[in-house]
Formats: structure tokens, sequence, C-alpha cells
């Protein structure tokens, strides 16, 4: 459809990618609420009008990043990269010490966790950096190597904040990137090799309640008041959902606190849903999950450049690993690690970071090839 | 841009993606349609503890709503030890003092397997609010009820006891045993995460429903009447065992029910079976001259005989049979009414003789001997009324006298009531009512006529010649009640102990007041008094005294004559 003058921005974006955030957002903020209902005449917490907040905000950021072109975002990514890297070493220093972990910048409820905003900046400069590799170079070791070193320096400081989930995030952004770079499959295989020589060095450098997860992961009954207390409730809450689920704000495991209420707004949410709303209301997230991604692949294959391509892999695989991480987590698929779901866990860095980069994509997509 | 092998990396992505979803998709299915029951039902053992909850044991009372027991609502701690056992050592230390145990071994139990435990029963609510302050993790309560008996051993053969599950095992408690004990229901309490109930979950259950309260047909003052002057003869006599049963003839309603010895029902496990044994109801003897009341009963209502018709009492010594029967004093020529106020056991065998062994057994029958009364309370006996076949040529010249045959206080009084009564044999009474939680009569049994042994005519003649017994001349003058004319009839049966007849006595005097229209009937009987005088005229008389002039005053009994004065003076303190 050749015209002379780009239509507006809001004709040529994916309103399905937006449909399905908005109602992702929507669920969100519903069982934020029925997560934190804990039966009639208590105090009803504050934490889904918080969300709500947060969603308005990242609406206006999804907004400011669509009307810019994504090439013009790019070029700063040396910017980004520096601030992200920075706030990453503030955190450490003057950062809000939480259950023994500096995450947090900020004050209060208004925090930012720098590592989400990371895990954007990584994004952004991989694929800046790729895309200015030449075919040749492409081929070469050095450019796996240059970008395993950017994506190294923030997780480590991740790492050691600590926050295991967020740093592991980096690495399938890493290896997608240069997967669909074009990076050789020998040198991946190396870098894969070397990261499992360094796999004791982890489990040594790991906290105790990291190396507990793990065992429980393995063995949920290992120590099923203990640290398998999440994985088993959470498995029984699913569960008891049957087909069909118990009915909002009817989820007993929920709102008599065995999931533990301090996990079932966040990191648990999918188990509220999975309970209250049973299989149905299950796949019907892990759908619309299905659909954001699927469009995000469309939306890479259709990418007017190669910039476009990375950015929207990159994208695709943190809200990807985001997804099925969390989600497994909480069906046992996958060890019990804090990552958050995208758009749905309670929480605003993150929930900034996935509009934000669903902007990225609508973004792409506005300037896609055919126009 | 779009070269073959990013064509075939992009495919390897989209490959894997499809296949992780598909992987989250198959283990919700695993999860959500397969292992469904078996998860729900982790959840709802996660939360749900099925608790028994008893109904509330109803209350036995008097006649006059005095409360004679009572069920007292206490509680039983319990615990989760899933929950406690992760700071046993603390909340034992916390509730060492107030339940008042060992904290080693209440955090033994608290660490101990399983989810339920009780510590302690019977906690007094005041406690348990003390316990509930301290908010301790997986400790709750359950409802337990304490039966108590408020009148101590007042009547507590009558209203009998609970064992340690709380079912009645005697007396009323077990006789009325369906109606007091309610339904019991249960209950299904969530408990959230931290062991707490959530009442604001509760789910399915029955609520338990409460027992019926009891009404009896006793009075609680006429009962302490009878126990003070039990007592009181206890001590004057020495006896082995004593009884007193007071009753309304007309009705058959059982006012009191006094035995010696007795118990406390708060503490029945520690008194002998001895002690809890109802007597007027378990025990049979045999009668003594009480029983002559049958035979010339019997003789007066076939009009064998006149009260002016004279026997001769062989002057004490009575051949017959081979056997020489004797009086306790020698009598020459005695009118029957002589016969029965004298007490003498040579003029009853005599009238015996006239009537006939079927004449004898068959008022011996009517007036109620040989089955049970039907008083409905546990234990009772029907006694030993031998056929006629069984009997030997003595027989008829024994029985007059209340020998060779074996019966139940409540079953001699239960025959006096029918002479006291126009001959109206009465089912002693002793449930006024059966009332539901909210007042309401579930059941109300009314006065039961059984039989009509002999005329009213025959009665009337009965109670002359009884009234005669409390008289100077009669065999009992210390049972006569000042300002009444009481009808009665003494006993001083011979017990035997091993086969063999010993110099042991039951004493016993039963009567009736104001005579000819009777209020009250009452029962003495003395097992065995020591100190001399055994003659039932002299040991169950006096107390039959007291007791009357007691009942009478409290019933506010118009007397029939005036009062002497000693008589006066105490009625006006």
């Amino acid at each position: 459809m050749p015209t002379s003058r780009p239509a507006p921005f809001f004709q040529r974006m994916d309103w399905l990618l937006f449909a399905v955030m908005l109602a992702l957002a929507v669920t969100s903020v519903c069982f934020i609420y029925s997560a934190s209902y804990r039966g009639p005449g208590q105090p009803m917490p504050a934490f889904y009008r918080q969300q709500m907040i947060w969603f308005g905000a990242g609406l206006a950021v999804y907004v400011a990043v669509m009307a810019v072109d994504y090439r013009r975002i790019c070029q700063w990514a040396t910017v980004w990269y520096v601030l992200a890297v920075l706030s990453l070493v503030l955190v450490l220093i003057i950062g809000v010490q939480v259950y023994g972990a500096r995450r947090w910048l900020g004050w209060g409820r208004l925090g930012i966790q720098p590592a989400e905003l990371a895990k954007l900046a990584v994004i952004v400069t991989l694929a800046y950096y790729l895309f200015h590799r030449t075919p040749e170079q492409r081929q070469d070791w050095k450019t796996v190597l240059a970008p395993m070193i950017v994506t190294g320096v923030p997780l480590l400081l991740i790492l050691v904040e600590p926050d295991l989930g967020s740093a592991l995030t980096l690495v399938p952004i890493l290896f997608a990137m240069l997967f669909m770079a074009g990076a050789r499959v020998k040198h991946l295989l190396l870098a894969v090799l070397l990261g499992l020589c360094l796999t004791p060095v982890a489990w040594w450098q790991m906290k105790t309640y990291q190396r507990q997860r793990l065992a429980v992961f393995l063995n949920p009954n290992r120590d099923p008041l203990g640290a398998g207390w999440n994985l088993n409730q959470s498995l029984i809450a699913v569960g008891s959902g049957g087909v069909t689920g118990k009915g909002f704000l009817q989820g007993t495991q929920n709102s008599l606190g065995y999931l533990p209420r301090t996990v079932a707004p966040n990191d648990f949410l999918f188990s509220v849903i999975a309970e209250e709303k049973g299989f149905v209301g299950a796949a019907c997230v892990v759908g619309l999950y299905a659909v954001l991604l699927g469009r995000g692949l469309r939306i890479a294959a259709n990418a007017r450049d190669r910039l476009g391509m990375l950015l929207a892999t990159g994208i695709v695989a943190m809200l990807f690993f985001h997804v099925f991480v969390n989600i497994g987590m909480t069906i046992g698929l996958m060890p019990v690690t804090g990552v958050p779901l995208p758009l749905l866990s309670y929480g605003g860095s993150f929930a900034l970071v996935s509009m934000t980069a669903l902007g990225l994509l609508q973004n792409i997509w506005i300037h896609r090839r055919n126009y | 841009m779009i070269t073959g092998t990013h064509k075939t990396r992009a495919l390897i992505v989209m490959t894997t993606l499809s296949l992780c979803f598909t992987a989250l998709g198959g283990r919700l299915v695993q999860l959500h349609v397969l292992r469904h029951e078996e998860l729900s039902g982790q959840a709802a053992a996660n939360r749900g503890l099925v608790i028994k909850r008893q109904g509330r044991r109803g209350e036995v009372r008097d006649c006059n709503g005095n409360l004679l027991a009572n069920s007292q609502s206490v509680r039983i701690v319990c615990a989760d030890p899933s929950i406690t056992a992760a700071h046993a050592g603390a909340t034992a230390a916390k509730l060492s003092p107030l339940l008042n145990m060992d904290a080693a071994a209440l955090q033994t139990r608290l660490n101990g397997p399983g989810k339920y435990v009780r510590l302690k029963q019977k906690v007094d609510e005041e406690t348990a609010q003390q316990i509930r302050a301290l908010k301790l993790k997986g400790v709750f309560f359950e409802d337990q009820y304490l039966r108590t008996y408020p009148q101590g051993s007042l009547a507590s053969h009558v209203v009998g006891f609970v064992d340690a599950d709380h079912k009645g095992v005697q007396g009323i408690e077990a006789a009325m045993e369906q109606y007091l004990a309610g339904v019991a229901g249960y209950e299904v309490i969530e408990r959230d995460r931290k062991g707490r109930e959530i009442r604001a979950l509760r789910a399915e259950g029955i609520e338990p429903r409460d027992g019926y309260h009891v009404v009896l047909t006793m009075d609680q003052v006429i009962q302490h009447i009878a126990e003070t002057e039990l007592e009181k003869a206890m001590g004057e006599f020495r006896p082995r065992a004593g009884l007193i049963i007071v009753s309304r003839p007309k009705t058959g309603e059982i006012l009191a029910m006094s035995n010696r010895p007795t118990f406390d029902p708060n503490n029945a496990g520690r008194a002998t079976a001895d002690a809890r044994r109802n007597r007027c109801i378990s025990d049979v003897a045999e009668p003594g001259s009480t029983f002559k009341i049958v035979n010339i009963a019997g003789a007066l209502n076939d009009s064998t005989i006149r009260l002016s018709d004279v026997f001769h009492c062989e002057n004490g010594a009575f051949l017959y049979g081979g056997r020489i029967l004797h009086d306790a004093h020698p009598y020459g020529p005695l009118t029957v009414e002589q016969i029965l106020f004298k007490s003498s056991n040579i003029g009853a065998a005599k009238i015996a003789l006239k009537m006939g062994t079927p004449r004898l057994y068959e008022y011996i029958r009517r007036f109620g001997f040989g089955r049970k009364t039907g008083i409905g309370l546990p234990g009772e006996v029907s006694g030993i009324v031998h056929a006629p076949n069984h009997w030997t040529k003595l027989s008829i010249t024994r029985i007059p006298m209340g020998h060779e045959i074996a019966v139940t206080p409540i079953q001699m009084l239960m025959a006096m009531n029918a002479i006291a009564n126009g001959g109206k044999l009465m089912k002693p009474l002793i449930i006024k009512r059966v009332v539901d939680a909210d007042g309401r009569a579930v059941v109300e049994p009314p006065p039961q006529q059984v039989g009509q042994p002999i005329s009213p005519a025959a009665t009337a003649l009965m109670t002359t010649a009884l009234r005669r017994v409390p008289m100077p001349d009669g065999t009992a003058p210390k049972a006569a009640v000042d300002g009444f004319d009481a009808a009665g009839k003494t006993g001083t049966a011979q017990k035997i102990e091993n086969g063999q007849y010993v110099r042991k006595y039951y004493s016993s005097f039963v009567g009736y007041l104001p005579s000819p229209d009777p209020e009250i009937s009452i029962l003495v009987s003395l097992d065995d008094p020591s100190g001399g005088t055994y003659y039932g005229g002299s040991v169950a008389g006096p107390v039959f005294r007291r007791v009357a002039e007691k009942i009478v005053e409290y019933l506010g009994i118009s007397p029939q004559q005036p009062l002497t004065h000693s008589r006066q003076v105490a009625s006006a303190r």
C-alpha cells in the first residue's frame, strides 16, 4: 500500500497486540485485587489501585515510545546502557534493602528496580551493536564475545544485588539476539559450554535460599513447610481450581494465606488466576501470551531493518523468558525464582518495562517494511 | 536482509516458543484436569478440620425448677503440631503456667506428629480467654461440657451421674439418656495458614441440638428433709444402710428418694458400688410386718373377714404345720383391727388361712409385688414372689408377716399408696416432664393407675385400723404426727444371712397422712439398726414422724387437730 505520506501511527499500529496488552492489564488489576482480598469486612490493601497507576504511567510511556522512531531511540543506545549500568551501581550503594537484597532505587512505593530497566538497555544496546556488524564480522567470534561482555557487566551487577531471576533474564536475550543476528552456532555452543563451566562457581556463589529453591524444584516435598511451601501450595492452588475454577475471590488457597500473601499478587498471581478461574482462565492467559509473543515474532519478521528485527527478537526473548519461567514456576516446571509475569504481576518497574517494550514493538511494526 | 539461514533460525525460534507453550498447556491440563481431585483434596486438607460438636446435655431439675444436674461449658485446649512444632518451646513455656502442666511434657506434645492433639480438657472459660489472648499459632479450642451436680449428694441415687464420655450411667442420667444427650453435630473449620480459624468461611457442618431438660416430680426441699432426717437416724441408730421414700399417694409422684450410704455424683468414681446403689428400687428384702396390709386388705376386700372379727392369737405361740409361730407380745383374742395395729403374726396367719392360698397369692400380685413398678430408673428389680405351687405348708402363715417373700421398698410404698388412695394402685412417677430448650414440654407423663387391688370400702376399713398404729396402743406411738391423723404400718423383719435368720433386722415404717385424704406417704427403712432397739415402731417410726412433720409444714397442709404446745413453739420458730 504505497502512499506518499505515511498514515498516522495509530492507523498503522498492531491493534491486536494493543488489545492483548490491555486485556492482560485489566486481568492483572482484577486478580491483584483478588490476591490481596482477605474476606468480607477485611481491609482491602491498595495493591490493585497502585497497579492501575503504574499501568496508567506505562500507557503514557507506551504512546511516547511509539511516537519516536525506534532507530532514533537506538542511536542513544550507549547512553541508555551507561545510564543503566550507573543505576545498577547506584542501587548497590544507596538502594533500599528489602529482605536482604538491594534492588530498589527511590522512596517507598515509588521505587524502581534498575535491574528491570537494564534489561531494556541491554536489548537496545545489543541490537544497536549487532546491527552495525558487517556480515563478515557477524561470523567472527569477537562478535559473540563483545555482546557477552555488554550483557555480562549488568548481569554481574544484578547478581550482586542479588536478583538471580532478573540476571538470568539477560541470558536468553543475549543468545536469542546473537542467534538471530547470525552468529555461528559453534560460537554460541562454546559460550553455552563456558556458562556451564561457571555453574559450579555460580552454585558456590549462591545464597542459601537460592540453593534451597533449586533443591526444592528438584524435589518439592523436601521441605514442604519451608522452602517447598510456596511451590506446593501453588500446585495445590492450580490443581484445586479444576476446569472452571472456584470463582472470583473464592480461591481458598489464596485468601486463607496458604499461598503466601507476600507472593500471591506478584510472583504467584498466575496461581491465583488458575485457582479461581481454573483451566479455562489459565489457558486464556497462556493464550493471550501466545498471541502477544506470536505478534512479536511477526513484527520481528516484518521489521524494516535488522535493527528492528534484533530489537523485536530481544523483546520477545525477554517477555517469553518471563512468561515461561514465571508460569513454569507456579506449575512446577521451573525452579522458584522471582521473575514477574509481564503485565500481570504486581510491580511497577516491570510493568513500565513491559509496556515500554511493547511500545517498541509497536514502533517497529509502525515502521515496518511496507511503510 | 532476510537470508535462508535467517529463515531457518526464525523457524527454530518459533518452534522453541511453540514447544514451550505446549509444555505449559500440557502441564496445566495435567494439574487442572488430571490431578484435580488429588490437589483439591490437599487444598481441603490444608484448611479443613472436622470437629465434633457436642450438644449441651440437658439439665435435671426438681419440680420447682431447682437445678440438680447441670452442664457447664468448658474448653478443650487443642493444638495442631504441624504448626506448633516450629515454636513448640516458646508456646509450651507460655501455656505451661496457664494450663498448670509441665512445660517439657507440653513441648513434646506440641512437637508431635499429626495435625490434632488435645493438650488439656475441662479448661474453664476464663483460662481459655487468657490463652486466646496470647494468640499462639496453631493452638485452638473445642467446646466441652462439664456435668455438675450443684446439690452434691442430694438425691444422687435418683439423678445418677455420667461417665467420662458424658453418657449417663445411673439414675435419671441413664434412664433419660436419649432425651438429655441431645444430638451431636460437627463442623468443618477452615483454617488459614497460621492455623487460625476462619469463621467467615465456615462451610458445611451440622449444628448440634442441645439435650432436653428433665423435670422431676421430686421436690428438693422434701428431698432435703428426707436426707437430713435419714442422716440423723443413721447417727442415732447406726444402721448399715437406710432409705426414705416420699410420694404422693394419689398420683404416685415420688417427692423424695434418699439412700444411705450415699455418694457425690460430682465424684462418682470415688464412691463404692454399694454407696451408689439405689436401694429403694434395687434391693429386695423380706418386708416384715408391713406386708400384713396385703393379706388383711385382701381378706377385708373379699369380705372374708370384718374389722370386728376376733381371732385368738394363741398367747404368742401358734403351732401350725409342726412349727411354732411367735408373736412379739403374747395376745389372746384380738379383732382384725387389733391384729393390724398391734401387728400380731399369729392373727395375720390365721386370717390368711381363712382366705386361702389362691386369694393370698392373688392379692400379693394385685398389689404389684413380684413385678417392677416401672418407676423408670435403671436397676429396678421385681422382687421375689414364689408361685403357690412352690409354697410349703408353712408359707401361708409366713408370707402374711412378710417372710418367704422379697420386695423392694418402692413396691411396698406403692402398695401402701393403693390403700391410701381408695384402692388405686399407681405407677410411681418420677419424671414430671421433659422440656426442650425453649421450655416446651416434649414429654409429660400423666399419673397412671395400674390396678385396683381392693375396693374403696376395703381401704376405708384398712385406714381405720392403720390409723391406730401410731397411737399409744399401736406398735408405733413414736410415729404419731402432731396435729395429724397418720396411718401406717411398722415392719421388723429378721434378716437372713447364709440361709439362716440372724439377730439382725430391717426396721421399717410405711405410712401416709393426713388420713383419710392423704397428701403424702413416707416409707422409712433402716437396715440393721444397732443400739438396743430394732423394732420398726421405735426405730423407723420416729423418723417417719419427723419427716412427716416437716413436710406437712413445708407443704402447708393444715393440721387436723390443734398442735400441742411444743409443736407450736417449734412451728413458730
